[in-house]
């Protein structure tokens, strides 16, 4: 068998013609084609706008001479150094206050006695604050005067 | 020709319904005749045919006026014909799932109307099946080829692909025609 009879039997094939009414249902096809009632280019193009709007709107620098924000500016500057202002003076009365007070620390109390000491009278004693002494063996010991319980217990010497 | 072609379709972008309708009729014909090959059933080609119309006259302002018209509408036939098939074949991969018999229950292969039964020798149906039921990779250039006479160039418009492919294409789509119709050509098909 060749492509000859192949080729021959497909050229003999009947040849199918379009119906009589082919055309005028095309033409109805398309006369009922459903349309939208904006177009979509039309649609797209108003959401693009409506888009852009607010993305600028949000992102416009102010304009520093205008009305409203320059108030806003002004009073908030005034309301800053008014209370700096009420900050120094308060700053002013405390260090006043802490100028003219009495050096007197309250220790505790019984019934009877309320135990306080006057700072100003207490005489500054640099001999107070212990210094790190070397220990000695044999050296008395500066908690020599302590109660047993709190003295310093000697530690095991290993050699 | 050419020249006529073009100026119906400058009228037909105008939307003058009368350029459009004498456009439609000068191809009608070709692409019935074409997609009644193609599909193997004369009114699903009907109904292909007038939505290719349609689609070209949604396209007709992105047409440009390079190649043949006819290769331009033998294009939206195929692609819509390809698209058919598609749809079809995952319906019948759905049909097992779905177990409802109605779907996919198109005849789309179907014999050809009574009417061509008539007319056409027992051979004719024979080929008319056999093709209707190669790929349609290679039944579209054979079709376009042994039936509608294109140029190689043309198929190769049409269906947007290399000469040497539709060269190819169409030897392999013959060796297959032959295969499938050897039964019935050395007697078989008789008994």
């Amino acid at each position: 068998m060749s492509d000859e009879r192949i080729e021959r039997t497909l050229r003999e094939l009947p040849q199918e013609t379009a119906g009589s009414d082919f055309t005028a249902q095309v033409l109805e096809r398309l006369d009922h084609r459903p349309r939208r009632a904006v177009p979509l280019r039309w649609a797209m193009a108003t959401a693009a706008a409506c888009l852009v709007f607010v993305a600028v709107s949000f992102t416009w620098p102010r304009d520093p001479g205008a009305g409203p924000p320059e108030l806003d500016a002004q009073a908030r500057l005034e309301m800053l150094l008014a209370e700096k202002t009420a900050l120094e003076e308060e700053l002013r009365s405390l260090r006043r206050m802490a100028d003219g007070a009495q050096p007197l620390v309250y220790l505790g109390s019984n019934n009877d006695v309320d135990l306080v000491l006057d700072l100003s009278r207490l005489h500054r004693r640099t001999d107070l604050h212990p210094r790190p002494e070397k220990l000695e063996a044999g050296t008395p010991h500066r908690t020599a005067g302590l109660p047993h319980r709190l003295r310093p217990q000697p530690r095991p010497v290993v050699y | 020709m050419a020249d006529n072609d073009a100026q119906l379709l400058m009228r037909s972008r105008k939307r003058d319904a009368q350029a459009f309708a004498e456009l439609i009729d000068r191809y009608k014909d070709r692409m019935v005749n074409y997609l009644t090959r193609l599909t193997g059933c004369r009114d699903r080609a009907e109904d292909i045919a007038q939505e290719t119309f349609v689609r070209f006259y949604k396209q007709l302002h992105h047409y440009r006026d390079e190649g043949t018209l006819s290769a331009y509408l033998f294009r939206i036939a195929t692609n819509l014909v390809r698209s058919e098939e598609r749809r079809k074949r995952r319906w019948q991969l759905l049909q097992p799932l779905l177990a409802t018999s109605h779907f996919g229950r198109n005849g789309h292969h179907s014999a050809p109307s009574p009417q061509a039964d008539a007319l056409a020798s027992e051979e004719q149906i024979q080929v008319t099946r056999a093709l209707a039921s190669l790929d349609l990779l290679y039944r579209a250039p054979l079709v376009l080829r042994e039936i509608e006479g294109l140029t190689y160039q043309q198929i190769s418009e049409a269906l947007r692909c290399s000469e040497g492919t539709v060269k190819s294409r169409l030897h392999r789509g013959r060796l297959l025609l032959k295969q499938s119709l050897n039964a019935y050509w050395n007697g078989d098909a008789a008994r």
